[in-house]
Parts: C-alpha cells; sequence; structure tokens
C-alpha cells in the first residue's frame, strides 16, 4: 500500500523537479516583450538570444564592444542568459564617475624612453614595462582610448572603474619595437605622442610604422613645445609661424594616417595660455602637461595631468601613479 | 518508510541544489518594472537622484502607462533642480568667500544628482582650477574686439579670449558671460602707457648722451614688443653712437659688439663693424709684433721668428715683421755656425732676406764647411772599406750623405758595401 503511494507520487515529484529546474534557467518563464526590444534616447531594452555575450550587445548597441561593462554594470550581472531582459543604457550612467562618496580619476601614465637593455636609470626596460602591464591587467585596471577620455571629462560618456591611459612620449623606434608588441600581448590601448619633425629621419619611426601602430588600436597625438618668445623678432610673424608650427603637422597626421589629430602633448611639459587658445582653435580637444597626478572629469581639458613613469620605479613607485578614486563625501 | 525517508532527504538537497538560482527565480518573479522602481527608491534613499531618475525612466519605457511612474519622475526632476540650485548657490558662497575646497565639494555635489547643471560644472572646470586667474563678465556693447582692447590694449587678441573660452570669435557675445582671461606671457602684453614712457626716457637719454642708457630702455620695449619700429630705430642709433665713442677711446672689441647690436638693416652698420674690426685686428698686429720685438731683444731667437712668421702669413708684407725675421734668423743661424751647428745654420739662415747684412756669405761659408764636414766622413768610409770594416763604412757614408745628399761617391759606394756585406753574411751562414 505504501510503495503505491510512493509510486503515485513519482510523476508529481517529476513534475516539481522540472518547475524548478525550470526556474533555474527561466527559460519557460514568458518575456512579457516583444522580440526586437524597446528604446528610447536614454535605453534600449532587448530579451537576449543564445549567441548574444556582453560584448556583442555593446557592440551592436554602444557601437563598441569595449563599452560591456557598461551593460554589465547597470544589470548588475557578470554574463548573459538566453531569455534574459536587459537594459542596454544609450546615455552615461555614471557621469564623471560621481558616486556618493567620492569621484573617479583617471591616471595617464607617459612614457619617454624605453629599451631591452637600458644605458640609463630613467630609461623603463622592455621587462619592467612587461610587468607593469601585467600589473594592470592582474588589478583590473582597463586602458582606455583618448576619444572615451575625452567624452569622460566633457561628462558625456562614462569610463569603466579602473581606467587609465598609457601614453608614450617619442618618435623613437622603441614605441614601435619594443612597447607597442607588448601593449598587443596584453591587450592593452597605448596613446602615442610623436613630434612630426622627426617621422622619417634617421634613427626615427616612419609613417608606415605610425600608420600600423595606429591600424593596430594605438590612439596617436601630436608633441609640441609651449610658446617661447624670441627677443628680436615681429611678434606677429613669430605668432603666425608658430601658429603654422601647430597646424601643419596637424595637416601631416591627416594625410598619413587618414585621422584627424584631437589631442597634443606638450614636450617639455609646460602648457601655455596662448598655446592652449590656438590649440583650441585648430581643433584639439585635449592636451597633456607632464604634471604628476589622476585627472577628474572637472580637470581642465588642456592642462591634463600626466606621471611619467621612469626605470629606477619599483612596483611600489608605479603603483602610487595610479589613483583612481578620490574619496570625498558627496550627499 | 525507507523511501519516504529517501524523499524526505532528497527534496532539500534538491532544493538547496538551486539556493543560488532561487535568488535568480525570486527576481524574474519580480517584473521587471516593478525592479526598476525598486531600484528607483534605493538610489533616491542613497541621496543619488540621478541615479534614482535613470531607473525611473527605464521603468517608465518598461512601464509606459504607468501613472506612478510617470508622477515619480516628474517629481523627482523638480526636487532635482531645485536641489542642485541649492548646492551651486552653496557652493558660489564658498567660492567668493574665498573657501575653494567647500566650493568644489558643493559644486560636485550639484553635479552628481544633475550632470546638467552647466555653471557648476564651469566653476569646476574653469574658475576653480586656477582661481587666481582673472575673470570677465561681459557687458553690454562687448565684443572679443573690444574686450580685448580694453584688457590687453591689443584688438588682435580677440580671436585669443574667443579661443581660449571654447567660443566662436565670429559670434556675438551675450551679456553677462563669465569670461576666462588667458594669462599672456610678457612679450606679448604691455600697455600702451609704460612703452610711451619707455620711448621718451630712452629718447632723453640719446639726447643727452647717455647712448648706452637710451638703448636700454628702447630694448626693453623690444623684449616686450619684437619690432617696435620706434623703438628698434632708437635702439639702433644708440648702438652707433656709443660704438662710435668706444671707437675713439680705441675701445674696439666693445665698439664692434655694439655695432652688432644694430639691426641688420640699418646703412651704417655693416661699414661700421668693417671699420671696427680692422681696428681690432690692426691692434692685434701691433701687439703681436711688439712681442716679436721683445723676443729679439731678449735674444729669444727662435719665439721671435715664429711670431714673426705668424704676422707674415696674415700680412706678408709686413715689413717691420719682416724686419724682426730678418735680424733674429740671422743672429740666431750665426750663432749656430758659430757654434759648429752648420746644418742647423743653414736652416734658419735660409729664412732670412739674403740681401739682409752678410747672410748670403754665412749661407756659403756654412754650406762649404758642411760639404768638407760631409768629405771627410766620405774618406773616413773609404780607410773602412779597405780595412773590411764594412759596417762602419756604411756609417760613415750615410752621414757623409746627411751632410750633402749630392756627394758624387757615397751613394754608390755605400750600395756596393751593403750587397757586399749581405753576401758576406750569406756566406757566414753556409755550414
Amino acid at each position: 500500500m505504501q510503495r503505491t503511494r510512493v509510486q503515485s507520487a513519482l510523476p508529481l515529484l517529476f513534475l516539481l523537479g522540472l518547475f524548478l529546474a525550470a526556474g533555474c534557467t527561466g527559460r519557460l518563464l514568458p518575456s512579457g516583450q516583444p522580440e526586437g526590444g524597446t528604446r528610447d534616447a536614454r535605453f534600449v531594452i532587448i530579451t537576449t538570444k543564445g549567441t548574444d555575450t556582453l560584448e556583442s550587445l555593446a557592440r551592436t548597441y554602444l557601437k563598441d564592444g569595449g563599452q560591456a561593462w557598461r551593460i554589465a554594470a547597470y544589470n548588475q550581472i557578470d554574463s548573459l542568459k538566453p531569455g534574459q531582459r536587459v537594459v542596454i543604457p544609450l546615455v552615461p550612467i555614471q557621469h564623471g564617475g560621481l558616486r556618493p562618496d567620492g569621484y573617479q580619476t583617471i591616471p595617464v601614465l607617459a612614457y619617454l624612453d624605453m629599451a631591452s637593455s637600458p644605458k640609463q636609470s630613467d630609461t623603463v626596460s622592455a621587462r619592467g614595462f612587461e610587468r607593469q602591464l601585467q600589473y594592470l591587467r592582474q588589478n583590473g585596471f582597463t586602458p582606455v582610448s583618448l576619444d572615451h577620455l575625452s567624452a569622460f571629462l566633457n561628462l558625456r560618456g562614462d569610463l569603466p572603474p579602473g581606467a587609465l591611459v598609457i601614453s608614450l612620449d617619442t618618435t623613437r623606434p622603441w614605441a614601435y619595437e619594443i612597447a607597442y608588441p607588448l601593449l598587443k600581448k596584453y591587450g592593452m590601448r597605448g596613446t602615442l605622442f610623436f613630434s612630426v619633425d622627426q617621422v622619417g629621419q634617421k634613427g626615427y619611426l616612419d609613417w608606415r610604422q605610425l600608420a600600423e601602430m595606429a591600424g593596430g588600436g594605438m590612439d596617436m597625438g601630436l608633441q609640441g613645445n609651449p610658446l617661447q618668445i624670441p627677443p628680436k623678432e615681429s611678434l606677429a610673424s613669430y605668432l603666425k609661424s608658430y601658429e603654422a608650427g601647430l597646424s601643419q603637422p596637424k595637416k601631416l597626421f591627416r594625410k598619413h594616417l587618414n585621422t584627424p589629430c584631437r589631442y597634443f602633448a606638450f614636450a617639455s611639459g609646460l602648457s601655455d595660455d596662448l598655446t592652449v587658445s590656438l590649440l583650441k582653435k585648430h581643433g584639439y580637444l585635449a592636451a597633456f602637461t607632464r604634471q604628476r597626478g589622476s585627472n577628474p572629469f572637472f580637470m581642465d581639458n588642456f592642462a591634463l595631468k600626466r606621471s611619467v613613469i621612469h626605470g629606477h620605479y619599483d612596483m611600489q613607485k608605479f603603483q602610487r601613479n595610479l589613483a583612481t578614486f578620490r574619496a570625498m563625501e558627496l550627499k | 518508510m525507507s523511501r519516504r525517508l529517501l524523499f524526505m532527504l532528497l527534496l532539500p538537497i534538491y532544493a538547496a541544489g538551486c539556493t543560488t538560482a532561487w535568488q535568480d527565480i525570486k527576481k524574474r518573479v519580480t517584473p521587471l518594472p516593478l525592479q526598476y522602481v525598486q531600484r528607483a527608491q534605493l538610489h533616491e534613499q542613497a541621496g543619488e537622484l540621478h541615479q534614482a531618475l535613470l531607473a525611473w525612466q527605464a521603468a517608465q519605457l518598461l512601464e509606459p502607462k504607468n501613472p506612478r511612474t510617470s508622477k515619480a519622475i516628474a517629481e523627482l526632476k523638480e526636487t532635482i533642480s531645485k536641489r542642485s540650485q541649492d548646492y551651486f548657490h552653496q557652493g558660489l558662497e564658498w567660492y567668493n568667500a574665498g573657501n575653494f575646497a567647500a566650493a568644489q565639494r558643493a559644486f560636485l555635489m550639484a553635479i552628481h544628482i544633475n550632470p546638467a547643471h552647466s555653471p557648476s560644472l564651469h566653476y569646476l572646470k574653469t574658475n576653480l582650477q586656477n582661481p587666481a586667474q582673472a575673470t570677465y563678465k561681459v557687458q553690454r556693447g562687448d565684443s572679443f574686439i573690444r574686450i580685448a582692447s580694453k584688457l590687453y590694449d591689443d584688438p588682435s587678441k580677440a580671436y585669443m579670449i574667443a579661443y581660449f573660452n571654447g567660443m566662436n570669435p565670429q559670434k556675438p557675445l551675450f551679456t553677462g558671460t563669465i569670461l576666462h582671461l588667458p594669462v599672456l606671457d610678457a612679450a606679448v602684453r604691455l600697455p600702451k602707457s609704460d612703452i610711451q614712457s619707455l620711448l621718451n626716457q630712452s629718447r632723453q637719454a640719446y639726447e643727452m648722451g647717455s647712448f648706452e642708457k637710451a638703448a636700454a630702455y628702447a630694448e626693453k620695449i623690444l623684449a616686450e614688443i619684437p619690432g617696435h619700429a620706434k623703438a628698434s630705430r632708437l635702439a639702433d642709433e644708440a648702438y652707433l653712437r656709443h660704438g662710435k665713442q668706444l671707437m675713439e677711446q680705441q675701445r674696439f672689441r666693445e665698439a664692434l659688439a655694439q655695432f652688432k647690436r644694430i639691426s641688420t638693416a640699418h646703412e651704417k652698420r655693416q661699414p661700421s663693424i668693417q671699420k671696427a674690426n680692422l681696428e681690432l685686428h690692426r691692434q692685434a698686429l701691433a701687439k703681436k709684433l711688439e712681442m716679436a720685438r721683445n723676443y729679439l731683444d731678449k735674444s729669444n731667437f727662435v719665439e721671435a721668428i715664429n711670431a714673426a712668421e705668424e704676422i707674415l702669413v696674415q700680412y706678408p708684407r709686413n715689413d717691420r715683421a719682416k724686419e724682426v725675421l730678418n735680424s733674429a734668423g740671422y743672429a740666431y743661424g750665426k750663432a749656430l755656425l758659430e757654434e759648429g751647428h752648420e746644418p742647423q745654420a743653414i736652416e734658419w739662415l735660409k729664412k732670412v732676406d739674403p740681401a739682409y747684412s752678410d747672410t748670403t756669405q754665412l749661407l756659403s761659408l756654412a754650406q762649404a764647411r758642411t760639404k768638407a764636414t760631409a768629405e771627410t766622413l766620405y774618406r773616413d768610409g773609404v780607410k773602412h772599406f779597405i780595412n773590411e770594416n764594412l759596417e762602419q763604412a756604411i756609417k760613415a757614408w750615410q752621414q757623409a750623405l746627411t751632410l750633402n745628399p749630392d756627394h758624387p761617391k757615397a751613394q754608390q759606394d755605400m750600395e756596393n758595401a751593403m750587397r757586399l756585406l749581405e753576401k758576406w753574411r750569406d756566406l757566414e751562414k753556409t755550414p
């Protein structure tokens, strides 16, 4: 008799198990939304398919696979499940990286010299650079493009926590021979600030190498010096030639790299207001100094801080240049 | 019974297996619009009003016809607007009181809840970046040119103010706009009044004959405004007159320095430089001659000859240098001859003008003595040869040839002796 009761309960048990399993996958729950999703200017709401990933959604809806973190963060998920409803934010979700407990800051690292076997203590070794990249990858740092940085600075975009910029200030071959391959190896984005005057000269990079790096995902910008007034030259003609010195390289940049130049680094690290006016006039979006520190969104776009990394830095010193958050009670 | 027990045991295990999934199930059971409503409420409680607004807006997109959502959005927008304004005014008060850290925090709070609050952003990105930097509030009737004239005394700086503030110089300015004024290098800004004052001082100094001072005042203007026509002319005239003064005082090097500072286009620059250079050369020549004569007076003949030759390389017709060279060469050659150093005497006497004193006779004497010594050495060599002392013979003939390379027999005899010596050595080696 007892055996019969258990036997009769088995189909019920099977159904209950099926129901719970379905609950785990969620496949049997109705989505309640049409397949194509819903959208307005701020959001797209979709129901995921089996092949969807965070990256593929970011590519489709945000036009940038690198923005997958935004979908993950807003939906508080790490990955997608088929049939899941996902809200994709089309607008920044955390303007300027502002939080109730502080704000995000973006470190910009600057490498001025690198060699396989350095002869000077300031020169960063290839091994040292690789160790630094490994550290950045293992500790959740994400190198971002200058366009993303610019959007962040203008409150038009947000950046992942741990965002930073890796910049190289040189027209020397080490950028192509040492730094670029290592950045590629670790899947990290870098930025090269070079001087057009030096391109193609003996011992310097040529346009082909620069184009290859740009094609490989490196951001490109120009290097230049701040204004210096010579003692006995006509001011008007000097300013004219100085302005030409800022605009001509920009034209060559566009001609050879087939992309507009929007970023500038002061070679000596110092900026001046007249140069800044001229940079703005010629369509630059940001300029970098060599003042040490990280950049909050409210930093002046034409006086951005960069921390020069020297060869004699140990990992502790290197880490001191990686501040990505500044605590401040904002509520 | 045992199966019931098994069933009772399995059920909790089965349920436990899905514990993590249960949260997901719970989440799924809560309708998505409601999830966002809950999220919005949580954000509101945490003071993250902008995040709350976004969550409400997502909920509205998911459930457009829910009047509660629309109402909440409208109310929250009003709260955000009011509170961000309050934060901004608070920030402004701190800013005006000079407490920039507190001002920054207030502006950040305004932006945190209302990222579109542009006045707060402006203060954060411009005024607070360099609080000491001057700003200008646009007044009625202002234009970029007018402001540039007013503030920089130079209408051509209009474009610079516009671009520095990220504005189009062609477009009109609105009254009340706060402009950030670029800090310029001293070379690109100087009030006109200062320039005029420096110009007057320069002129006064020039008229009083203080050319150095006049030039210094003019240079101050040129350091500020390179190429300033009046200052440039004044500086040129001052340098020219000061240079001439120095020439009269025979301070040719200082005069040359003054002339070189005159503008390259000035007609008197080049002739003045040439004149100063000529005088400098003359001065240097006189100094060298004096030095050569001093050596001669002290019977330091070699130094005297070297100094004289140095002058003659530059001025081959300089008679005074020739005179020193002849005197020193003759005296030194004669002394060497007297000491029996005929070859050296010949070397130095050859530098002397043959017409000088009895140089020709001394030279002939020295050469005759040399030839005689060479002949004696040749004969010594012959004697050694006869005595079958070939090595000594060769040595003697070599010496004879050093003194008289044209000796008629020494060369031939020496070569024969060398061949014989070689054969002799070969025979000695043969066992």
